[in-house]
């Protein structure tokens, strides 16, 4: 059992990692649109 | 942006309960539970493909860059989710039946697609000129795209040894599809999908940026 | 007024006969495909030996001699126009489609004088089973048959990249896989003995997939060719 909150753990940090990077990239396009 | 929140927390909640609940598959176990990932990605690593053929038709017809942008984008995203699907296919290949590669006829599918996608940057990479180079890469990616009934449809038949493994998932994903797993697994599938089309928009959007600021013109 | 498709039938007789002349002048192609097929073939002989080739493995090599063969010679067809520098002229005197259809049929005559060649001699060095030797050849025409129809385009795709080099292997290879299992596993059956009916299924794919591969070629031809 312990290995599976490990795994639990670790996917979740990851997931928790890309939405934030997709967010900022969101965020950082739109202000470039916006100066076009 | 609500649907953002929705995927977030959608797929935090996924991630925690493909850990929490049991196995989806008892036989195999705990590696079973690759499944709500990894068919999600190579379900994915398929659309990206059907996309990247539907927007090159788009430019070839229309001639413009936009269309070879999303047609682009999309086989990138492509590459990466098959890149995906075979690692974890691989891993979960190992764990249950003791080899990485069998050669069943998901994996010999996957494995085209990953060439026909290297394929497809190779040309891009060889091209100078931007207009041909969206010209000739769309022809390639319409023309790959129309093997793909036969890699679906021939190549289970032809497999020259009978492996199980194919049966097994499949007679197991029908038999343990309880009603926790089932949710589990669509909704995985179905934030999967709208984490890629978001992934998809923003390569776009970079993409037409970046033409528009470095080369100085319009799309 | 003209009849349209007689019109296309001779533009494309008169782009294949014209590439037909050009070949057996220089036979350079004709050349290079025979030496990289008799090559593989004879590498295959020396080091395998004639014992222990079971039919499956003995089909196999056959058809990756076939796709050596292949590789090394169709792209011809539209590169030596490039370095000729008579593209420009070509487009003028024909459409793309009695082009594309000259050049399938050059690449056509040239793989088929190649199994000509290839072919006895392959069973002669591999010594394998001649009773079914018809229905061996049937599936070499449909075999090569839609080694052509698939690379063909693909040829004159990569004869406008600038860095040829093995870009017409890495393209041809993701689409000719299908193929090459139907020729494959067809070959095998035969090899040890089936009968027409018993490689219905690989027949069937055969020709369907040669009818769905020069459809398309069709339809995506004139994208390629055009400036």
């Amino acid at each position: 059992m312990d290995g599976n909150y490990i795994a639990l753990f670790v996917t979740l940090v990851i997931w928790v990692g890309i939405f934030l990077f997709l967010n900022s990239l969101d965020k950082r396009v739109k202000k470039l649109e916006k100066h076009q | 942006m609500w649907w953002k929140v929705i995927l977030f927390v959608g797929l935090a909640a996924v991630i925690v309960f493909s850990f929490i609940t049991p196995a989806p598959q008892q036989v195999i176990g705990e590696a079973s539970r690759i499944f709500y990932y990894h068919i999600p990605m190579a379900w994915i690593a398929v659309l990206a493909f059907a996309m990247a053929m539907v927007y090159s038709v788009r430019y070839l017809r229309s001639k413009k860059f936009i269309e070879d942008i999303r047609a682009r984008s999309a086989a990138a995203l492509g590459l990466l989710f098959s890149i995906l699907a075979t690692i974890s296919g691989s891993i979960f290949a190992k764990i249950s039946w003791g080899s990485f590669w069998n050669w069943d006829p998901r994996e010999t599918s996957i494995f085209i697609l990953l060439l026909i996608y290297g394929a497809y940057f190779a040309l891009r990479g060889a091209v100078a000129v931007e207009e041909k180079r969206a010209s000739l890469s769309a022809v390639y990616a319409v023309f790959a795209f129309v093997t793909v009934p036969f890699l679906v449809f021939v190549v289970p038949r032809m497999a020259p040894s009978l492996h199980p493994n194919d049966s097994v998932i499949d007679a197991d994903l029908q038999f343990t599809m309880g009603a926790s797993v089932r949710i589990i697994f669509f909704s995985s599938l179905a934030l999967f999908t709208v984490m890629y089309l978001w992934i998809f928009n923003l390569t776009c959007r970079v993409g037409a940026l970046y033409r528009k600021i470095i080369e100085e013109e319009d799309i | 007024m003209p009849n349209k498709s007689a019109g296309l039938t001779s533009r494309a007789l008169s782009v294949y006969s014209k590439d037909m002349r050009v070949e057996l002048r220089s036979k350079y192609a004709f050349n290079a495909i025979l030496m990289f097929g008799i090559t593989s073939l004879a590498v295959v002989s020396f080091t395998l030996g004639q014992t222990g080739l079971s039919p499956r493995l003995l089909a196999a090599l056959f058809w990756i001699i076939m796709f050596f063969a292949a590789m090394a010679g169709l792209a011809q067809a539209f590169i030596r126009e490039e370095e000729a520098g008579t593209v420009l002229a070509l487009k003028l005197s024909a459409d793309p489609t009695a082009v594309y259809l000259g050049k399938l049929f050059f690449n056509f005559s040239l793989m088929a004088l190649i199994s000509a060649v290839i072919t006895p001699v392959f069973f002669i060095f591999t010594d394998a089973p001649v009773d079914n030797i018809l229905l061996f050849v049937l599936v070499l025409i449909l075999g090569v048959i839609g080694l052509c129809a698939a690379t063909t385009i693909v040829a004159a795709i990569i004869s406008k990249a600038s860095v040829k080099g093995a870009l017409f292997a890495v393209l041809s290879f993701p689409i000719l896989f299908v193929l090459l299992l139907l020729l494959v596993n067809a070959s095998a059956k035969v090899l040890e003995g089936a009968t027409p009916g018993g490689i219905g299924t690989e027949l069937q794919g055969l020709i369907a997939y040669s009818g769905v591969m020069i459809t398309a070629s069709l339809m995506l031809f004139k994208f390629v060719w055009q400036e």
